[in-house]
């Protein structure tokens, strides 16, 4: 437990000035790896080394050149999470000079007692008081010491999770030195971005300098890519950075043959993401895509894409695919329908363009189903392993985009599971509104469950869509029924992917009854 | 008339820019009197002769081919590395952060410091030993050039 004259005297600079040491040296590492990549085991491949000895030089050069590698992960892990430590308990230190100057401005003082802290009048008057008197004092110290120990225990907490994150960082996977080490590195390093929550995140990223940030962007470039909290466009830099960077290494494996089934699987993957994110040359300015993550977790990849910018937006739209939903497979499918969405969106309130956003939020592992096989997705674990990421991400949105920025959630079909998870936690979804497109039942029976106001969870289901009812029988009664107390709004025909579909009206394309409907939602009106 | 293609002929062995591989002892090793190895299916009989990558072994050194001379500067590359991975390791000896008694974080960051400088010396050793080997290897390679040319005159 972090005591009172412990927090007052900590002096956290050192803790900034070990960070900034950790940052040398893992620059330096890097330097180090690349010198070694380029001068040692790049030289002895042009020195056509070949034969026995080089047969058995290569794995333990390699072997080096891995720990190098392992090293340099790690040491980044380590000095951002120094300079998160920083962060957290120096913010901690300055509630509590906060504090103590309002307690002395009231004639109160505040003093440790070892492990304690004793809150008192500075002053004591020497004349009897009233009991209404002596009331009002009590609550006046109560109140101060109420808040001052629950600075302590956040110090408290914040130490300990800081703490515990770096004993997790220790040199470990650098002596094993394999394959597997180095995926453990990097997972320990993007572990070390998530540990702050995203409106933390979002005060953090407020709080530096420009020197600071760029320093961040450049050398975490994945990482912060991947932080909820921060702004859209700080995450599209970076994760632009950080797809063309690992393209960049991917490539001569790929071309060279020695590509492992993963690697090229995320190749595949990420050349997707790079095509899909290379049609912004064709894009309107207020229907530009912005990259807000990617990744290799899975073999299907995964990919969050904004199209508009909701930084800026005052309304955005999450969108959750469902079933089958893979990178290389259908991402650009899923960036047309958000494309539609958001134009229909911007189009409810004309003459003010780019006040919508949509996001396809492919984050999770979606499920695969055949026509004779409904395989992983008659299971919930993929809704819930997706959930808790899906939470964050939308606290993530809220944290940085617009203050009042209406936010919307929409999920269609296994989607609705992932979201109704999210929903059904106990802090719920910072969403406005909640929209169930096709949904198969969402783990619940009452709209309540979902710590969403029921005027604002949205239910389309079009008549003629056969595969959401033949999904309930797993996962639960159908939202659209009147039991289930959402709001039901009216869709067109067109089956099960139907509800981003255009109709032909007097000449030209226009929303038809269901997209119209979601957009008309996405902007906080009634369909 | 054959429904097969002729066998192709069997192609010569090429011999590699150094042409012949290493032979007599290798520098560094002690032959062991009478220690005549006894092969046995799929076991290398040689010992790994210390400081030395196992496939100099003379009488394993089969067909090779290198360019020598672009070896040393690798082995010297790895030496700079060796040196800056003991430097960083011994930056990185920083101690616990001042000032903060009572913090775990604190205590933490000194281990960590502590533990990461000294694993940064055994990277550095290890990649020490890449570049001796390296240079010993290549070492090998020239004076049986050497010692093959002065043969043959």
């Amino acid at each position: 437990m972090v005591t009172f004259e412990e927090l007052k005297d900590a002096r956290f600079e050192s803790l900034r000035s070990h960070a900034d040491a950790w940052s040398r040296a893992m620059r330096q590492l890097d330097d180090i790896a690349r010198d070694f990549e380029l001068g040692v085991c790049g030289a002895t491949e042009t020195a056509g080394w070949r034969g026995d000895a080089a047969g058995l030089a290569n794995p333990e050069l390699e072997a080096a050149l891995r720990r190098i590698r392992i090293a340099a992960v790690e040491v980044r892990g380590i000095a951002a999470e120094l300079d998160f430590a920083a962060e957290a308990l120096s913010g901690a230190q300055t509630r509590l000079f906060g504090e103590l100057h309002h307690a002395s401005t009231e004639g109160v003082s505040v003093l440790g007692e070892g492990a304690l802290f004793r809150v008192a009048e500075a002053l004591p008057p020497t004349a009897p008081r009233e009991e209404h008197e002596l009331t009002a004092v009590r609550a006046k110290l109560d109140g101060y010491a109420q808040r001052l120990q629950a600075i302590l225990n956040d110090a408290t907490a914040a130490d300990s999770r800081h703490a515990a994150a770096l004993a997790g960082l220790s040199t470990g996977e650098v002596a094993r030195g394999d394959d597997a080490a180095l995926k453990h590195a990097r997972e320990d390093l993007r572990r070390t971005f998530t540990t702050m929550t995203p409106a933390r995140t979002a005060q953090w990223w407020a709080g530096l300098t420009e020197a600071q940030r760029q320093a961040y962007l450049n050398d975490y470039p994945h990482e912060v890519g991947s932080m909820d909290g921060l702004p859209a466009s700080v995450r599209h830099q970076a994760n632009q950075m950080a797809l063309s960077s690992r393209l960049a290494e991917l490539a001569p494996l790929v071309d060279g043959g020695t590509a492992t089934t993963a690697e090229q699987h995320e190749w595949d993957n990420l050349r997707r993401i790079g095509q899909v994110m290379a049609t912004n040359l064709e894009r309107l300015p207020e229907e530009q895509l912005m990259l807000l993550g990617f990744g290799a977790r899975n073999r299907d990849g995964e990919a969050v894409v904004a199209v508009g910018n909701p930084d800026t937006a005052t309304n955005t739209v999450v969108m959750v695919p469902g079933a089958n939903t893979t990178v290389s497979g259908k991402l650009g499918e899923q960036v047309d329908r958000a494309t539609l969405l958001q134009r229909a969106a911007n189009n409810v309130t004309r003459g003010v363009p780019g006040d919508a956003a949509a996001v396809v939020w492919l984050d999770y592992d979606a499920p695969e189903v055949s026509p004779t096989a409904f395989g992983s997705a008659v299971g919930t674990e993929r809704a819930q392993e997706g959930a808790g990421r899906l939470g964050r991400f939308i606290e993530g949105a809220r944290a940085s985009g617009p203050a009042n920025q209406h936010l919307t959630v929409s999920a269609h079909s296994y989607g609705t599971s992932v979201v109704a998870y999210a929903a059904r936690d106990k802090d719920g979804l910072p969403a406005d509104e909640v929209v169930f497109l096709g949904s198969p039942g969402v783990q619940v029976d009452d709209a309540h469950d979902l710590n969403v106001d029921t005027g604002h969870v949205w239910v389309g289901l079009a008549e003629d869509d056969l595969v959401a009812p033949a999904g309930s029988f797993v996962h639960g009664p159908l939202p659209s029924e009147s039991s289930f107390g959402a709001q039901v709004f009216p869709t067109n025909d067109g089956g099960h992917f139907s509800y981003w579909d255009m109709t032909w009206v007097n000449g030209e394309w226009v929303p038809d009854t269901s997209l119209g409907n979601q957009a008309d939602i996405v902007m906080g009106q009634d369909p | 008339m054959s429904d097969q293609p002729p066998p192709a002929p069997t192609p010569t062995p090429a011999p590699g820019p150094t042409g012949v591989a290493p032979s007599g002892i290798a520098p560094g090793s002690v032959p062991v009197p009478g220690a005549t190895p006894s092969p046995a299916p799929g076991v290398n009989p040689y010992p790994v002769l210390p400081g030395f990558l196992p496939g100099i072994d003379p009488a394993r050194a089969g067909g090779y081919t290198v360019n020598s001379h672009l070896l040393l500067p690798a082995a010297s590359r790895a030496d700079a590395n060796a040196d800056a991975l003991l430097g960083l390791g011994t930056g990185l000896a920083l101690g616990a952060p001042a000032g903060l008694p009572g913090f775990q974080t604190g205590w933490q960051a000194g281990a960590l410091a502590d533990a990461w400088s000294h694993e940064l010396g055994a990277l550095s050793s290890a990649v020490r030993t890449c570049a001796t080997k390296i240079r010993e290897t290549t070492r090998a390679y020239l004076e049986a050039e050497a010692r093959n040319a002065a043969d043959l005159r």
